[in-house]
């Protein structure tokens, strides 16, 4: 039962990752590598502001005895200042393979740093020692504190789940997927695409952050092996196969694909001598899911639903108001028809 | 200044490993306009070909030329089940797929032969003094070796009927394929020569290292995009100089302070180029990055 709730912990943290990710990428259209760093960031600076000053020869930074809350909050706003230099970069100028290959190098270095600048994070060993964070506050339990952990997580996924969709079908939701859609339509409507391309980038950043911070609450340690630049692969295929700027998509696609893949992976033969066998079948099997839903069906099982222009009632409102909404209903109606003369839908 | 132009030797065989990668990184780009990421495996594919093949003849021309034949294989392969079935697709799409084939390669080779790095050397006789430089003679061969591959290269592009189809389908595969080139051969047949001059490269990487992983490949793709940006995507020329000046700045910026650092200096380079000279050095009017 245990064995349960941890699963489902993990995958309610995927899902909120999942769904930051589909803000970037679903609504906003940057194929953005760099996007499990922001997590990775966000776990380490929790644990490392939670427990105390490091014992020789564990190095790290900070080590402040923060209670946990506000060592969430501290590790999102600095992730998210992390994020903002590399948006400003990435998001000016360059875009789609280019802005992939920045984001790319940019988590590539971070992965580097963390590994051998040792002071930093305690390099390849990792930082470890935040144990059940509030449990004790809350007088709790080693298997009561699991099912408080699900419960919080999956409060946290829902709250994301409610606002993520309330921004999706929000004015900046529609303007988001007109600028992914056509980004010159946008500028010639007087809206500055790298902005809004950025204010997504960061939204993105905050929801890594804040699976980062539940994530270092359920593993309590933390080191570079759990997480390679390739595992925001994982995700990707999570909001691929259930459909890409889709929320309910996003969450079923999460959770088929994690928790599919935990299941089928355990269930495989273990091979004496090659451990390393079944998680490597199980990431051989993620690269193959991405390319054949890239193929066969890149708007997912649940596909993204727009919004049409539903006409000049779309765009009453006040005077002065009237002529951004009207011009936003029709870059949003000019998507969705954009939309039904291409074959390939879903990704672009 | 001994010790400098030592660092510039060194610089120079990084340079020529470099070139090797990137000219066929660049090819496979020329013709396909798909950054290939799963281009990395392919130098893994044959650093393992070359390790069975010399474990099991013990010859090294056999073991390079067996990495090249591997390499030509799974640079064929990939486009034919790969490349070729996203052809129409928006750009950003194939390159995805690209970076799950790189992901099933690795872990394939991981399930097989295991993570952990093997050792792999060659003889690589004694240092020796050329001119300021002191190479070993496995370095000088190195460094012949991407010089003749560069050079014939050159003339399979420029004096050759194949070259100048490839060179068509770069410029417009719609308008090559009207003129009555079989664009989707002439892909093919450049795919297998990409595939050739990598999988070569992933030997002598592995045998100038002298270890290799299922991650090494990969580990030299941001190096490889950085020396190919720096030369321009898709220009072979461009790239060759991309590579020497980027084998050169990333060996002595290690020089002086750590070689762990050097992909966080490539990842820099990479940055100030994009931002500056989206396409390349040697064009000289920079056109907006349009993908």
């Amino acid at each position: 039962m245990i064995y349960w709730v941890a699963i489902l912990t993990e995958a309610c943290i995927f899902a909120i990752m999942a769904l930051g990710l589909n803000v970037v990428w679903g609504m906003s259209g940057d194929f953005d590598l760099g996007y499990y760093g922001y997590v990775a960031l966000s776990t380490y600076l929790t644990i490392v502001l939670t427990v105390g000053q490091p014992l020789a020869p564990v190095k790290y930074i900070l080590g402040n005895n923060l209670p946990y809350v506000v060592a969430v909050a501290i590790a999102v706003i600095i992730t998210v200042l992390v994020a903002t230099v590399v948006g400003m970069v990435a998001l000016r100028g360059l875009r789609a393979i280019y802005f992939a290959l920045t984001t790319l190098g940019a988590v590539s270095v971070l992965y580097v740093v963390v590994q051998t600048y040792t002071p930093l994070f305690n390099g390849f060993n990792g930082v470890a020692g935040l144990v059940d964070p509030m449990g004790n506050a809350l007088g709790i339990d080693y298997n009561q504190y699991r099912y408080f952990l699900l419960g919080l997580c999956a409060a946290v996924l829902l709250v994301v789940a409610v606002l993520t969709s309330r921004l999706s079908r929000s004015p900046f939701g529609r303007l988001l997927r007109a600028v992914r859609d056509d980004e010159d339509a946008v500028a010639a409507f007087g809206r500055s695409v790298y902005k809004t391309k950025l204010k997504a980038y960061l939204l993105g950043a905050v929801l890594a952050a804040i699976a980062g911070g539940l994530f270092a609450a359920f593993l309590g340690a933390f080191n570079p092996s759990a997480w390679a630049p390739q595992e925001v692969l994982t995700l990707y295929a999570g909001v691929l196969v259930g459909g890409r700027g889709n929320i309910k998509g996003v969450i079923a696609g999460v959770l088929v694909v994690y928790i599919g893949f935990v299941e089928l992976t355990r269930s495989l033969p273990e091979i004496a001598g090659h451990p390393e066998f079944a998680p490597a079948l199980r990431q051989v099997l993620i690269g193959l899911l991405i390319i054949l839903f890239l193929r066969f069906r890149p708007q997912g099982l649940i596909p993204e639903r727009l919004s049409v222009d539903k006409g000049p009632s779309a765009g009453a409102g006040s005077a002065d108001t009237s002529y951004r909404r009207t011009g936003l209903a029709a870059l949003a109606g000019k998507a969705g028809r954009l939309r039904l003369t291409k074959a390939s839908g879903g990704v672009r | 200044m001994h010790v400098l132009m030592l660092d510039i030797g060194y610089g120079l065989v990084t340079a020529a490993i470099l070139a090797l990668s990137a000219v066929a990184f660049t090819l496979e780009y020329a013709v396909s306009r798909v950054a290939n990421l799963a281009h990395g495996e392919i130098l893994t594919v044959g650093a393992y070909t070359a390790f069975f093949v010399q474990r099991s003849t013990g010859n090294v021309l056999l073991a390079a030329l067996g990495a090249a034949a591997a390499g030509a294989v799974a640079g064929y392969a990939t486009n034919l089940f790969l490349i070729e079935r996203f052809a129409r697709r928006p750009i950003l799409v194939t390159f995805i797929a690209t970076l799950g084939l790189s992901l099933m390669l690795q872990n394939l080779l991981t399930a097989f032969f295991g993570a952990s790095s093997r050792a792999y050397t060659i003889n690589q006789g004694a240092p020796q003094q050329y001119g300021p430089f002191q190479f070993t003679q496995a370095e000088l061969l190195v460094i012949a070796s991407a010089v003749t591959i560069a050079a014939l290269l050159f003339l399979l592009l420029r004096r050759t009927k194949f070259g100048k189809s490839v060179r068509a389908v770069a410029e417009n595969r719609d308008l090559a394929r009207a003129s009555g080139i079989h664009a989707r051969r002439v892909i093919a047949q450049t795919w297998l020569v990409a595939g050739f001059v990598a999988g070569f490269a992933g030997f002598v990487l592995a045998e100038n290292v002298g270890a290799f992983s299922p991650s090494f490949g990969n580990g030299f793709l941001l190096i490889t995009i950085t020396a190919t940006v720096a030369g321009g995507l898709g220009n072979p020329y461009g790239t060759l100089l991309g590579a020497v000046l980027v084998g050169l700045v990333l060996e002595l910026a290690g020089a002086y302070t750590s070689s762990s650092y050097e992909l966080a200096f490539a990842f820099a380079i990479l940055v100030i180029l994009l931002l500056v000279r989206p396409n390349g050095l040697l064009v000289r009017q920079s056109r907006p990055v349009a993908a």
